[in-house]
């Protein structure tokens, strides 16, 4: 048996070596500084990316709030929004300065595969509903800041929305915004998640047949159980009714 | 410090390569993957110290790399695992040189980076030190990664 396993080995040793010099190709040192300069094209090089385009873009946003409250102190609907809105921009940008912080930790490629694994679940895991919130609020700022200054450099002044059905369809509004862009937002991190998961499958691959094991030996035990007691329930119910009867 | 680095790539980018080949089959695939492994190297470079041998260190950093890299929705895995059902039910079905980058082609990710390095003849306890896993789960691994790709190369002779 042994024999066989070297001969085997050797076999897979020979077939692997001549298959990779067929497949060898060589990068200079100029072709590898070209690649080296590139940036990371990776999940977390994609999400570092996009949160710092949208905290750009919510710094802007906030600028235009600023500006329009400096411009309309007097009205009671610029005063509210504009400072509900660069608060939450406050929030927001803090939130994804902890985030960005956050991808840099887990992302330290010289652990072993199943800390790197658990660590990147724990965070994607805690990060999946208040990642798309962070970004959809961008949009609420926007449409919130776009109508604001449509409307006073359309009239001169902003309407100060002081009917309850303006505040209602303009926050509906605002909402379906928010929903719309996280409903595009969320899947992006669930698939990063779902990878995530099917890796920590590969990696339990081993485990798998006995965890399988116990699985079936737990239903079995509880269908056996729950057999036991409807069927112990039905008895007493027909002892009941023939009682009853009698 | 880039200068040093660099050097040190070239003087192993074999292992990169064979790396890259056993994880994507698509040149601009495989071309994107090298990038962002000669990335992931260049960011972890200041933290070597020399602790680890440097081909050590390259290894960990080059296959957690390509593990934890976003999988494309029809991989090389399902097709080829498509192409050896239909071998198996129809032997009529075109010829193709079963190479044993195909048989890997067949493993799971994490198997696949255990072949790899099991086939470079590193030992049980490097390889536990590089996938920073237990030393008999490698044992166990491994001896079913053997018989997998020995029921593909037996396969392959009795044609």
């Amino acid at each position: 048996m042994n024999e066989e396993n070297n001969h085997i080995d050797e076999n897979l040793f020979h077939q692997w070596q001549q298959e990779s010099e067929n497949n060898s190709q060589q990068l200079n040192l100029t072709e590898m500084e070209k690649l080296l300069k590139k940036a990371s094209s990776d999940f977390s090089g994609s999400i570092k990316k996009t949160l710092k385009l949208d905290m750009i873009f919510k710094l802007c946003l906030m600028a235009g709030f600023l500006f329009i409250l400096f411009l309309y102190m007097d009205n009671s609907f610029v005063l509210f929004t504009s400072t509900l809105f660069i608060l939450t921009g406050l929030i927001c940008l803090a939130a994804e300065n902890l985030f960005l912080k956050g991808i840099g930790q887990v992302q330290s490629m010289e652990r072993g595969i199943e800390d790197l694994i658990r660590d990147e679940l724990k965070f994607y895991r805690s990060n999946l509903i208040r990642y798309p919130v962070v970004l959809s609020v961008s949009i609420a700022m926007f449409y919130a800041l776009g109508s604001m200054i449509y409307h006073a450099v359309k009239y001169g002044y902003v309407n100060p929305f002081r009917d309850v059905t303006d505040v209602i369809v303009l926050t509906s509004l605002m909402l379906l915004g928010i929903i719309i862009s996280m409903a595009a937002n969320f899947p992006f991190f669930r698939s990063k998640i779902n990878n995530l998961e099917s890796l920590l499958k590969d990696l339990r691959n081993e485990d798998d047949f006995r965890i399988r094991e116990r699985e079936i030996k737990l239903k079995k035990q509880i269908t056996l159980a729950l057999f036991i007691l409807i069927g112990a329930a039905g008895l007493i119910a027909l002892i009941y009714i023939i009682l009853q009867l009698l | 410090m880039k200068k040093r680095f660099l050097e040190d790539i070239e003087l192993n980018q074999g292992i990169l390569h064979k790396i890259v080949s056993i994880y994507e089959n698509n040149p601009e695939d495989k071309k994107d993957l090298f990038q962002e492994i000669l990335y992931q190297l260049w960011k972890s470079y200041p933290g070597f110290e020399n602790r680890a041998a440097f081909s050590t260190w390259m290894y960990r950093i080059a296959l957690n790399t390509a593990l934890l890299r976003q999988r494309k929705k029809y991989t090389s895995r399902e097709i080829n695992r498509t192409y050896f059902q239909e071998k198996i039910q129809n032997p009529g079905v075109e010829d193709k040189k079963i190479s044993l980058h195909m048989a890997i082609d067949q493993l799971n990710r994490i198997d696949k980076a255990i072949s790899l390095l099991y086939l470079e003849q590193k030992s049980y306890q490097e390889i536990a030190e590089i996938m920073g896993m237990n030393k008999n789960n490698i044992g166990v691994r491994i001896n079913r990664i053997k018989k997998q790709l020995k029921k593909v190369l037996e396969y392959e002779r009795r044609k």
